[in-house]
């Protein structure tokens, strides 16, 4: 029994172990590296969400820009250019290199059944400038200017990188716009279910008991409802009369009275698995305050779950402002959103006549593709210290 | 010295630090959407025992047989169902930890400290080793930020860290290299009692070993006081002055530790004895095998009469119908066994 006697008390001093050479290099770095630098080190491992969210920066510098970065603004119609195709842009002119450019767009008429069709005149060559003057507006509401970020210099012509809708109003113009308020709709919409899902996934997690089963079932149900018929009695009761921008804010609380859910869950989840963690337990008995408990030891441990959690939430808003103003429900003309761009793309005839109207279903994709993988990354390098 | 303070109406000898009084934690088990109560887990029951200044108590068993939830009842990480713990303070009042106000509490927070029994999940990993170490005296309002830097530079010399790790993560160390963080940690504050729950068992052996003999220095040149707890008969015997077995919630044996190990008197304390391995094959041989029958029994459903006897090797009708009590043989050991007096038990060779 007694062989199995450890060492002697004397014979052990703890020593330090020596720095191993390697250890003073990179390793320090990494034993010293603060938890957001690794969680940073992990996503850049995961290379689709950082190209995502490289496209992501760019796309919501666009939209913020908006107004500098279009041509023309979202409401100006062009009563002869109407479902125009796309301009190509071109550098070679008979042969030649050339700087950018694009040819002219000849309106003409189908003998046969009298409708529009445009042909590229290749004769001229309208070159693409950039920071031309077109309309005025004022960036970011503050400064008066009319300087454009890229345009053509020709008062007949216009430049309609994703061609043109039924007003002979500039779709790519539109897009950008559109971009504004379909991901500020997104970020809103997840702001708000952000409160409540923190607020009530928290008390649910932190206090247990009856609460938290109350909370749960109430989260089960609100789920359990079907989300279009609810959309629609919802956005009904919005009289038609209000000012758009009042529905639209109306419309992602709408949203994140839905999508709070998912973010409670995550929200509860965490608290539940961390008051059972040691080092919280360490805390309190070290004679930690709740409010330092909370701050100190559960929040930190769990800031980047909600992030990844709401980055995968934004999508859903996204996707949600889209299928509502599609269907009529939600934002209307004259805000310009994906949602209400895409209602142009409503019926086959305008579809086969003039497809670059799905533009903006092609940007919804992007957009919640790239969210995805984001909120993904972010999942995954969540947790810097686990396995 | 002693003063008996309001809340602590029974006195408690000078060279006790800690004296747990027929202490009882149940748990209720709940049960569906209404939460009804459809039973208590009796994590401990009973249970009665002191510990010397100075000393260092073992706490054994099996697992679940509620060794933890002691050290978490002393600590008050849990509040008692039933019962009493003194506690006395290094100014020598004595305080009945289960009744404390959160304010008081606070204050004996700082005397009295635990070590964790895993490495990894007892340190915050989102803290460097200056906050974590330093985070007792930054709680308690203990020095400026570059004094509590100072002292924890030398909390880790002392357990054997370089104090250049200071700004270092806890994912920077090894297990055992954790555990002594955690050691430094609960030294932060001075503390005259530190429960270790099962302190080096995530350990593997060597490292283990070293990890024991530096809290031996460090109780011997702080005048700790220990609570052992451990599933390891080999590791109490070394560090332990004396044993409590506990069984089901309950102590069924507590005693000195040579005399424990040399003639157990409890029939549960001779089969953890006779489940410790043997290095030398010749004893193992000779020796007389009492393999334990069956499992721990389930806390929430406890056998009648004594909880050991659907597994004790001599049980008889009286041990199935009656409880026995914990009592005090006149050699000075306290056994809770009907036959304490008549069983010829077998323990294992002296050191």
């Amino acid at each position: 029994m007694t062989d199995l006697q450890i060492l002697p008390p004397q014979s052990f001093t703890p020593q330090a172990p020596p720095l191993a050479p390697k250890e003073q290099f990179n390793a320090d770095a990494t034993y010293t590296a603060k938890p957001w630098t690794l969680i940073w080190w992990r996503f850049r491992k995961h290379k689709l969400a950082v190209v995502s969210l490289a496209f992501m920066a760019i796309l919501g510098f666009l939209a913020l820009f908006a107004d500098f970065m279009s041509p023309y603004t979202p409401n100006t119609i062009s009563r002869l250019n109407t479902f125009a195709p796309p301009n190509v842009v071109r550098i070679f002119h008979e042969g030649q290199l050339h700087r950018p450019f694009i040819y002219p767009m000849k309106r003409a008429r189908d003998i046969e059944t009298a409708r529009v069709i445009y042909q590229e005149d290749r004769g001229k060559v309208l070159p693409i400038r950039f920071f031309v003057a077109g309309e005025t507006y004022n960036l970011l509401g503050l400064v008066e200017t009319n300087i454009h970020f890229f345009g053509i210099d020709d008062r007949r012509q216009q430049i309609n990188l994703l061609g043109t809708e039924s007003l002979g109003r500039d779709l790519f113009s539109r897009l950008l716009y559109g971009a504004r308020v379909t991901l500020s709709a997104g970020l809103i919409g997840v702001a708000f279910s952000f409160v409540l899902g923190l607020a009530l996934g928290a008390i649910s997690g932190y206090y247990g008991g009856w609460l938290d089963s109350m909370i749960q079932r109430l989260m089960e149900f609100i789920r359990s409802i079907p989300t279009i018929p609810l959309w629609m009695g919802l956005a009904a009761a919005l009289p038609i009369a209000w000012d758009p921008l009042f529905v639209y804010v109306l419309i992602t609380i709408i949203l994140s009275l839905i999508g709070w859910t998912h973010l409670a869950r995550v929200v509860r989840g965490r608290f539940l698995s961390l008051k059972s963690e040691d080092y919280v337990l360490a805390a309190r008995l070290a004679g930690a305050s709740e409010y330092r408990i909370v701050t100190r030891h559960m929040l930190p441990a769990m800031t980047s779950y909600i992030i990844a959690a709401v980055t995968l939430a934004i999508p859903e808003m996204i996707l949600g402002e889209t299928a509502l103003s599609f269907l009529g429900l939600g934002l209307r003309p004259p805000v310009v959103s994906w949602g209400v761009l895409l209602q142009d793309a409503q019926n086959l005839r305008t579809i086969s006549l003039a497809p670059w109207l799905l533009a903006p279903g092609v940007a919804v994709i992007l957009v919640v593709l790239a969210f995805n993988f984001i909120g993904d990354g972010l999942r995954d390098a969540a947790d810097p210290y686990g396995q | 010295m002693t003063q008996p303070s309001k809340n602590a109406p029974a006195a408690m000898q000078d060279d006790t630090i800690i004296s747990v009084r027929s202490a009882r934690k149940y748990f209720p088990v709940q049960e569906g959407w209404l939460r009804t109560i459809k039973g208590y887990v009796k994590a401990v029951d009973d249970i009665t025992f002191d510990i010397k200044k100075g000393e260092t108590f073992g706490l054994v068993g099996e697992s679940g047989s509620g060794k933890s939830s002691i050290a978490r009842l002393i600590l008050r990480a849990y509040d008692l169902t039933g019962g009493e713990i003194l506690f006395r303070r290094s100014n020598g009042e004595v305080v009945d930890v289960s009744t404390l106000s959160d304010r008081s509490l606070r204050e004996i927070r700082r005397e009295m400290q635990m070590i964790f029994q895993d490495p990894y999940s007892s340190l915050n990993p989102r803290m460097t080793l200056l906050e974590l170490v330093g985070e007792p005296m930054v709680i308690h309002g203990v020095g400026s930020e570059g004094e509590i830097r100072d002292r924890v530079a030398d909390l880790l010399r002392l357990v054997g860290l370089r104090p250049e790790y200071l700004n270092r993560y806890p994912h920077a160390f090894s297990g055992g290299q954790r555990q002594r963080i955690g050691i430094a940690r609960a030294l932060a504050l001075n503390p005259s009692f530190i429960a270790a729950d099962e302190a080096v068992s995530a350990l593997d052996v060597s490292v283990a070993a070293q990890n024991i003999n530096l809290m031996q220095d460090l109780q011997e040149q702080f005048g700790l006081t220990y609570l052992f707890i451990t599933h390891d008969l080999g590791m109490v015997e070394h560090i332990s002055d004396r044993i409590g077995v506990m069984y089901l919630g309950r102590l069924m044996e507590v005693g000195p530790t040579d005399e424990m190990f040399a003639k157990p008197q409890h029939p549960y304390t001779e089969a953890l004895l006779a489940a410790v391995p043997q290095p030398d094959p010749r004893g193992n041989r000779t020796r007389k095998r009492v393999p334990l029958k069956g499992e721990i029994a389930d806390a929430m459903n406890i056998p009648t009469g004594c909880p050991f006897h659907p597994r004790c090797p001599y049980a008889d009708v009286k041990c199935r119908g009656e409880v026995p009590e914990l009592r005090m043989l006149p050699s000075g050991r306290q056994v809770r066994c009907h036959y304490a007096e008549t069983l010829d038990l077998v323990g294992v060779a002296a050191a």
